[in-house]
């Protein structure tokens, strides 16, 4: 029965790592929706989340401040990272198109990435995880008889990651709909003519969303590094990946993003399972793979052709 | 209350407003009457803020507001009530009003936003029931209930209207006829922007005539409707009932 344990742990596994694209795909909906601008830095604030924690733990560096402390500073620093890109494309605004601002995104990606190889250089770096001690192994069989049939260990990190993405799912669904601010962005979102005439300044309320967006990108960096190791390049796969997700939950969507995202995460881990050992380099490729299938099925989305039904319905 | 002082707007290269002056008492109702693309939007949109005038003077309340950002003129106390409405169409009813007081900020208590929230209800009885709906799915009249509604709720000292009754059956514009004539008595001050120039004239105290970019008329609303040329160019009255 190895191959159901394998399974099961291959989904957690996949589910955790999916938790972080479905954070990092919200972030670029955030964005994208209000400004249509594709935030190809967004993978950026992953990489400074987790090197930062990096930074500030490991005592090569004379520093070995307590994680609760050093998370809070990694997402503090990736925001105000957020707001100044906010504030760069706000500034050319006047009469700049989305693909004029787009490419600013990719010449920040690409500063952020250089800062950060000079800073702490080209190798993989070892990040704690927010907690020391690992659940018991869950064991489902157990549950049921007395054997041990299905036995699936997972790290507390793995449920830290998974845990953090629903709250932060909560949050930003109280945010949008229960929030003066949060209704504000969704405004601006929807209507941006609308949005100055009722008064909303809405460069700062953009400035407000890459902030926000790159707080987030650097919580699930803070959160995945433990489990994937941090790397100067990180950003890079994990801005395709969350952009790949967006993509595929249909650009601008909030449900499609969480629901690729995670898909696409198990998706990878599952299919890492089960190719022969000699294609595990192309466990990467899986998303992209995917994220073609979809833009040849259906190009707006997976939940695009649900929604174009309701339309008719309407 | 409001005075512009040889107004220039431009788009690019492209001058729409060549030097418009005009003024707005406190507790008048004033009609821009002018014919397709003569700049009327352009005008209001100048004056609140969302494009920005190239040259001359806007002053609303004695403050200079030709090249203010258009959250800050909303703060001051001027609402616009944008053609096409410019609704908030997946959010409800509810939500639009309320974000159209977000220029009032933390400040203002909730105590007074429900008063007011439950006031421009009574205005708009029909909003009530249509309070947690999407915007979207409202009525053409509805919608420019809302708009005017949203409009209100930012509590304006001087409301601009632009094309109110556009696309609107005739007995759904005499309403918001109606809605617009209460509001001026509650000494609301307002600019009306309407291609129907006979009911703008009708409840408007004074009227300009705005042509390619300049205004070429000016009057009370009885001399304007009584104006031939205005008859013949703006009422739908032909050369010959004119002449004849």
């Amino acid at each position: 029965m190895g191959w159901i344990s394998n399974t099961l742990q291959s989904l957690i596994s996949g589910i955790a790592v999916g938790s972080t694209y479905a954070i990092v795909a919200l972030g670029f909906t955030i964005i994208f929706s209000s400004t249509e601008v594709v935030n190809f830095a967004q993978g950026e604030f992953v990489m400074i989340g987790a090197m930062i924690s990096y930074w500030l733990t490991y005592d090569d560096f004379g520093l070995r401040w307590p994680l609760y402390v050093v998370v809070p500073i990694a997402v503090a620093v990736s925001a105000v990272v957020g707001l100044l890109l906010g504030w760069v494309l706000m500034r050319p605004r006047k009469d700049a198109s989305p693909i004029s601002l787009i490419i600013i995104t990719v010449g920040a990606s690409v500063l952020l990435q250089g800062i950060a190889g000079n800073q702490w250089g080209k190798d993989a770096v070892p990040v704690p995880p927010f907690t020391a001690v690992d659940p018991p192994p869950l064991d489902l069989g157990a549950i049921f008889h007395n054997g041990s049939l299905f036995p699936v260990s997972v790290q507390s990190q793995q449920l830290w990651v998974m845990g953090l993405m629903v709250l932060l799912v909560i949050g930003l669904t109280l945010f949008f709909n229960k929030t003066m601010v949060g209704k504000a962005l969704r405004a601006v979102a929807v209507n941006k003519h609308g949005a100055r005439l009722v008064g909303i300044n809405v460069s700062r309320l953009v400035m407000g969303a890459f902030a926000l967006s790159a707080a987030m990108g650097a919580l699930a960096g803070a959160a995945i590094a433990p489990i994937s190791t941090g790397n100067y390049a990180m950003g890079a796969m994990m801005g395709l990946k969350g952009f790949a997700a967006a993509i595929v939950g249909g650009l601008g969507n909030f449900t499609g993003s969480i629901v690729a995202g995670v898909l696409l995460g198990v998706l990878e881990t599952c299919g890492a399972g089960f190719l022969p050992p000699e294609f595990a380099q192309y466990k990467d490729a899986f998303a992209f793979i995917i994220l073609l299938l979809v833009l040849f099925i259906s190009p707006n989305g997976i939940f695009a052709l649900w929604r174009r039904k309701k339309a008719v319905r309407a | 209350m409001l005075k512009l002082a040889s107004v220039v707007t431009a788009y690019g290269n492209t001058e729409v407003l060549h030097g418009v002056s005009l003024h707005v008492r406190a507790g008048e109702v004033v009609a821009l009457v002018g014919a397709n693309g003569a700049g009327k939007s352009t005008l209001l949109n100048t004056i609140s803020g969302i494009v920005p005038a190239r040259r001359g003077s806007v002053l609303f309340d004695g403050k200079e507001i030709g090249r203010a950002a258009a959250d800050r003129i909303v703060r001051l106390g001027l609402s616009h009530v944008p053609e096409g409405r410019q609704l908030f169409g997946p959010l409800s009813v509810r939500d639009n009003l309320l974000l159209g007081a977000y220029s009032r900020g933390r400040a203002d208590t909730r105590a007074h936003l429900h008063d007011d929230l439950e006031h421009v209800l009574d205005t708009f009885p029909r909003l009530r029931e249509r309070l947690e709906q999407r915007a979207g799915t409202l009525s053409g009249g509805e919608q420019q209930m809302l708009a005017i509604a949203r409009g209100l709720m930012a509590r304006p000292k001087l409301l601009l209207f632009d094309e109110p009754s556009m696309g609107l059956a005739p007995r759904v514009m005499e309403e918001i006829f109606r809605a617009i004539g209460e509001l001026r008595h509650q000494g609301l001050t307002v600019l009306l922007v309407e291609q129907n120039a006979r009911w703008a004239l009708r409840i408007a105290d004074r009227g300009y005539v705005l042509e390619n970019g300049r205004l070429v008329l000016d009057g009370t609303a009885e001399e304007m409707l009584d104006n031939r040329e205005v008859q013949r160019a703006y009422l739908g009255k032909g050369y010959r009932e004119v002449w004849e």
